[in-house]
């Protein structure tokens, strides 16, 4: 965290209001991205990043710089994207046999041509596949490219548990994009 | 002895950049010896950057704007129900609503005290105090450009955020440039906190000779609520050539202020301009005024001096 980090979360824990502001601008794409990845839902994305920065702005006193502030943040997007799609059932997980039906026979296409839409189903069916956990995981490596270290900190478990997580995952989003990525 | 191929972990792990440094070299040494397990470790990075160029579930800029904009009114809408919920948890006793207001209360007293005894002669020594100190303080740090330049626009719904920014910000900015000038003029004009007013009166006193500028002391002069702040515009005005504004407010001034200090000031500004229509006007009341009798016992002998001390 840079010094320049610190006097803006200073301040915003004085209650300044364009030191908040300016600490949503920082993140607030990234906080979107990442809501949109979990929830794989517009609607859901936008509700929680409204949740997200109203818990932030009234929780930041709490924040101690006892880890990194992107840490902490993601920390609450995540928790928040996860009991709220607990909470809400919303979560548009396709049935069992949909997702298999549609899977790869695991031969390659006979034309070979990789069509952005068949794999953009390809990719989500993967994803779908993954449990919460796994999804988050997935999403902190994959799309924010996250250290491993820094995955295990953000949903406090071991960096143990992150490697199997990601291990399972890779294992059936391999699956699911079988015949394309060989 | 035959090394053995790599493992999946150790393949996926590899191609995630998640291996301790130790196993690097190994596995490095590994797969440039070893067709088989390199070709694994191709397929393995495939399927990754499939997954990681594919552009799926992206927010994009429209949605970003939008979800920004809801933000905003929902914030507003928690700081107007409840404007210091956090504050009032202990994270900045110092601005509680309470003490604020009596802060600001003993500030208005104290400068009033200044006002009263001291506005003839030297109302704001130069010497250091803890607030002047302060102020240096940030006055000398620089400040990323972006800060400043977001604290500038003309959405009113910023005005607020703006003030904010004014107040810690803009008083180091550059003062050749037009959008700082102006947010510094609006700070001088418009912030709540009086040494903040003060701390753009003093950036403006040393700055360029801008109409901006001008204007904002004109407003300060006149309008300031703080007769401390009052006192410093004028005597900033009296420094600038006359214009027709200036004029105006010290003629305004000198007739209608309470305080002793800043009537004597706008006087001195007047005589500087000597109009015939003016003078005995002043006149006529230095000789009733104690203050004004000690101020121009002090001044330096000019014409218009000259003019004005036979009927004292």
């Amino acid at each position: 965290m840079t010094d320049d980090e610190k006097t803006l979360i200073a301040k915003a824990q004085q209650g300044q209001t364009w030191a908040f502001e300016k600490l949503v601008r920082q993140y607030d794409r990234r906080v979107l991205d990442i809501a949109m990845r979990i929830t794989q839902n517009p609607q859901d994305a936008e509700d929680i990043f409204q949740e997200v920065w109203l818990r932030v702005h009234q929780n930041i006193g709490q924040f101690r710089y006892g880890s990194a502030f992107y840490t902490w943040l993601y920390r609450i997007t995540l928790n928040t994207a996860v009991s709220s799609m607990k909470s809400r059932k919303r979560t548009q997980y396709r049935p069992v046999e949909e997702i298999l039906a549609s899977c790869p026979s695991g031969e390659a296409r006979p034309d070979a041509a990789l069509h952005q839409e068949e794999l953009h189903e390809r990719i989500q069916n993967g994803l779908d596949r993954l449990s919460m956990k796994q999804r988050v995981i997935f999403t902190l490596k994959h799309y924010e490219d996250f250290k491993i270290k820094d995955i295990a900190e953000i949903v406090s478990c071991s960096e143990g548990t992150v490697k199997n997580s990601l291990f399972r995952s890779a294992e059936k989003m391999r699956r699911a994009l079988a015949g394309y990525a060989s | 002895m035959k090394e053995k191929h790599l493992t999946h972990k150790e393949r996926l792990f590899f191609c995630l950049d998640a291996l301790p440094e130790e196993d690097l070299g190994r596995i490095r040494d590994h797969l440039a010896m070893c067709e088989s397990c390199g070709e694994r470790v191709r397929d393995e990075q495939l399927w990754i950057r499939l997954v990681k160029t594919h552009p799926v579930r992206r927010a994009d800029g429209e949605m970003l704007e939008r979800v920004r904009a809801r933000l905003h009114e929902r914030l507003r809408a928690v700081r107007t129900e409840a404007p210091s919920a956090h504050r009032r948890e202990g994270i900045a006793p110092f601005f509680r609503p309470g003490l604020s207001r009596a802060l600001a209360y003993a500030s208005v007293i104290f400068f009033c005290g200044i006002g009263v005894g001291y506005f003839g002669l030297r109302p704001f020594t130069s010497g250091p105090s803890s607030r002047a100190a302060a102020l240096n303080a940030l006055i000398s740090r620089s400040i990323p450009d972006d800060i400043l330049l977001s604290s500038i626009g003309d959405d009113p719904n910023r005005i607020e955020i703006r003030f904010q920014a004014i107040e810690e910000h803009v008083i180091r900015g550059r003062l050749d440039d037009p959008h700082i000038q102006e947010a510094v003029g609006y700070a001088l004009t418009r912030a709540p906190r009086d040494n903040i007013r003060l701390a753009a009166l003093d950036r403006i006193a040393s700055g360029p000779r801008t109409g901006a500028f001008e204007k904002a002391l004109l407003y300060s002069a006149e309008k300031d609520h703080n007769p401390g702040i009052r006192l410093k515009a004028l005597q900033a005005l009296n420094t600038l050539p006359v214009s027709d504004g200036i004029k105006q407010v010290l003629i305004r001034t000198f007739l209608h202020a309470d305080h002793s200090g800043i009537r004597i000031e706008a006087a001195n500004g007047l005589s500087r301009i000597a109009d015939a229509g003016i003078l005995p006007l002043i006149r006529q009341w230095a000789e009733q005024d104690e203050y004004a009798q000690y101020l121009l016992s002090l001044a330096p002998e000019t014409d218009t001096r000259q003019n004005m001390k036979p009927g004292i």
